[in-house]
């Protein structure tokens, strides 16, 4: 099936047509009145019928038309469907929250499984972190069930809002109009709803601290109670690691921190993001249902104080979303619906014409000459 | 001007004659009474087939022996023809085909043969004759214009102005009009394709010469070679499409020859006039042979 970007520029194809019957009128053979036919037709009929044969195809006008007749279609923007099979597009959701385990399965697991029966094949299957793009044919691939290693950052989601793509996720940000959603897990917002067994417990030697005093305030605009040690979901915590106190030094994005502090242990076998690191050192990281702080109350903020409060929210927001089961544990379904399916791919020709389109013209003038 | 440039440079069946062309004629008429005044100094006739001796030249082979004289042969041994001369007061019929085909050439076949019937129409009233065109009309009706004396001259231009070249309309109407058995000289003018020698040559009695132009334009005469092109017969409608390259003129070029040499061999041996001329010759010389 061709298909045009710009319909209306085939209104264009009226000049080749005009050429080549300028061209056929030019070589059609004039009509030229005489009194001699009749010795005319005395003349040999082998004789004759010889130079008939000699007629030549107006090549120069022949290539000429061709290559005006590439130019216009090139210029419409023909495109034509491919002949591979349209293929669906699945994208996962690899954030931290998907691989919370509910009854011996992850919600990424429910997904795919919810997908077996509801999603047709060939499938493309697409992790997105931020503008980070990770991509496999027919199956997903083993190390994407198992949670991703270092930081993951929620994708744009509408520029994958297209027919036949599903999201996978549990969490949907964005209301997608022409891709589907396969939400598991949970609807948006149902992960910040307190409860009782939900509380946060911040280490007491950070009371006061620039920390402290900013995982208090996160408590209080997520509506959260701060708990005990044993019932908390969230600790956050100052950790003492193993080396010498320094002074540190660490710039982010417009501010910078300056303090005393040990670099926090390494971790093994655990997931963990470093969120700050100075001069080398993990001076500040996340992990599920824990955020350890090893920078001291000394710790001056120099920049934009309001950037830093947000960017620690973050940090805290992750670690706490990680830890609460979701509520929808059952399996997954279309929330709005049948995905429409996914367009036959289209291959552009436009290129390729307008090339042709040059090579005849130039063969044209080549011939003429 | 010249008269050739206010013509036609494509097929016309009308015929211009324009002002140019009456300028050149009244040239050619002080040249034709000039030669006329010097005829009648010596004989007081007009140079023709006359009953009065012009003098002689040699014989040509196919020639009427009736005008070979034998006492020369006799005494020289060698054939000499008597060369004649008009009777004064002559009258001269000028056949003058319209048919569709005299539109063809650039000027056109008509307006050359209506270039010469008016020349030699005022070269014969200049020698003491009557001359009369004779032509099919628009209309298809056989249509006549006598020029008496030279104040009749405007009103021959217009009747040659009149005609057309339309149709199939065949000299042999022509022939059989009673004038032309009455004449001392029949001219002929056209391009001869739809007649044969022995249809003229009928018209050849004693007393009565006749005197043929064939009237041919030049792409009939030498056609250009050509990729392609499509002969139109005007006439008939008929087209026959070929490439002209140097083996088909060849042999179209002997197929012409052939039929105007059969032309010219019935005319010699009748001792009568035949001659071939392209549309955009000049009248002057072609006329003054055919009123010698």
């Amino acid at each position: 099936m061709i298909a045009f970007d710009r319909p209306w520029a085939l209104a264009s194809l009226v000049v080749p047509l005009a050429v080549m019957l300028a061209a056929l009128r030019a070589r059609r053979a004039p009509r030229v009145s005489t009194g001699t036919l009749e010795v005319w037709r005395q003349v040999p009929a082998g004789a004759a019928r010889a130079s008939a044969r000699r007629w030549t195809p107006p090549w120069s006008a022949l290539l000429l038309v061709g290559a005006l007749c590439a130019g216009c279609l090139a210029l419409a923007g023909a495109r034509a469907s491919a002949r591979a099979e349209p293929r669906w597009l699945v994208l996962l959701d690899r954030s931290p929250s998907m691989y919370a385990s509910s009854s011996g399965t992850t919600a990424l697991e429910r997904a795919l499984d919810a997908l077996e029966a509801l999603l047709p094949r060939p499938r493309e299957y697409r992790a997105v972190s931020g503008e980070f793009v990770s991509a496999a044919r027919d199956a997903v691939p083993e190390d994407w069930l198992a949670r991703p290693r270092g930081d993951w950052e929620e994708p744009d989601w509408q520029r994958w809002d297209e027919p036949g793509v599903v999201w996978i996720t549990d969490r949907a940000r964005a209301k997608p109009v022409q891709a589907a959603l396969l939400a598991v897990g949970g609807e948006d917002g149902a992960s910040w709803h307190p409860s009782a067994r939900a509380g946060v417990h911040i280490d007491a030697r950070l009371q006061g601290t620039l920390f402290g005093d900013l995982a208090l305030s996160w408590c209080a605009a997520r509506g959260l109670a701060l708990a005990p040690s044993p019932d908390a979901a969230l600790f956050v915590m100052r950790s003492e690691g193993a080396e010498p106190v320094r002074s540190l030094r660490c710039e982010q994005r417009g501010w910078s921190l300056e303090g005393l502090a040990r670099s926090l242990p390494p971790l093994h076998d655990e997931p963990s993001a470093d969120w700050l690191v100075c001069d080398g050192h993990s001076v500040v990281r996340a992990r599920p249902g824990v955020v350890e702080v090893a920078l001291d109350g000394a710790t001056r903020l120099v920049g934009d104080d309001l950037e830093f409060a947000l960017d620690f929210s973050r940090r805290l927001d992750r670690a706490w979303v990680e830890r609460i089961d979701p509520p929808y544990s059952g399996p997954g379904e279309y929330l709005n619906g049948t995905p429409p399916a996914p367009h036959a791919p289209e291959r552009s020709y436009a290129a390729w014409l307008a090339t042709m389109a040059a090579v005849l013209g130039a063969l044209a003038l080549a011939v003429r000459g | 001007m010249d008269g050739r440039l206010e013509r036609r440079d494509a097929d016309s069946e009308r015929v211009v004659l324009g002002p140019a062309f009456c300028a050149r004629l009244e040239r050619f008429a002080a040249l034709a009474r000039a030669r006329g005044a010097r005829a009648d100094g010596r004989a007081g006739l007009a140079p023709g087939q006359g009953v009065e001796l012009d003098g002689h030249r040699p014989y040509r082979d196919g020639e009427d022996l009736r005008d070979l004289d034998w006492e020369l042969l006799a005494r020289l041994g060698r054939p000499w023809m008597r060369v004649r001369r008009a009777e004064r007061g002559e009258r001269a019929v000028l056949a003058l085909d319209t048919s569709a085909s005299m539109s063809v050439g650039a000027p056109s076949k008509l307006e050359h043969a209506c270039e010469l019937a008016a020349a030699v129409a005022l070269a014969t009233v200049g020698s003491g004759g009557r001359a009369e065109v004779v032509a099919h009309g628009a209309e298809g009706r056989v249509e006549r214009c006598a020029l008496r004396s030279r104040r009749d001259l405007p009103s021959l231009l217009e009747f040659l102005r009149r005609r057309i070249a339309r149709g199939e309309r065949s000299l042999r109407e022509l022939f059989a009009l009673s004038g032309l058995a009455r004449s001392s000289r029949v001219v002929v003018l056209g391009d001869l394709m739809d007649v044969e020698p022995a249809d003229v040559l009928a018209l050849a009695r004693r007393g009565c010469r006749v005197s043929v132009a064939a009237v041919l334009a030049r792409r009939e005469l030498s056609p250009r070679a050509s990729e392609g092109i499509e002969w139109f017969d005007p006439e008939r409608g008929d087209t026959l499409a070929l490439a002209l390259d140097s083996g088909v003129l060849s042999a179209y070029g002997r197929a012409l020859e052939g039929r105007l040499e059969l032309w010219r061999a019935a005319f010699a041996r009748r001792g009568q006039a035949f001659c071939v001329t392209p549309s955009d010759a000049q009248f002057e010389t072609l006329a003054l042979e055919l009123v010698r």
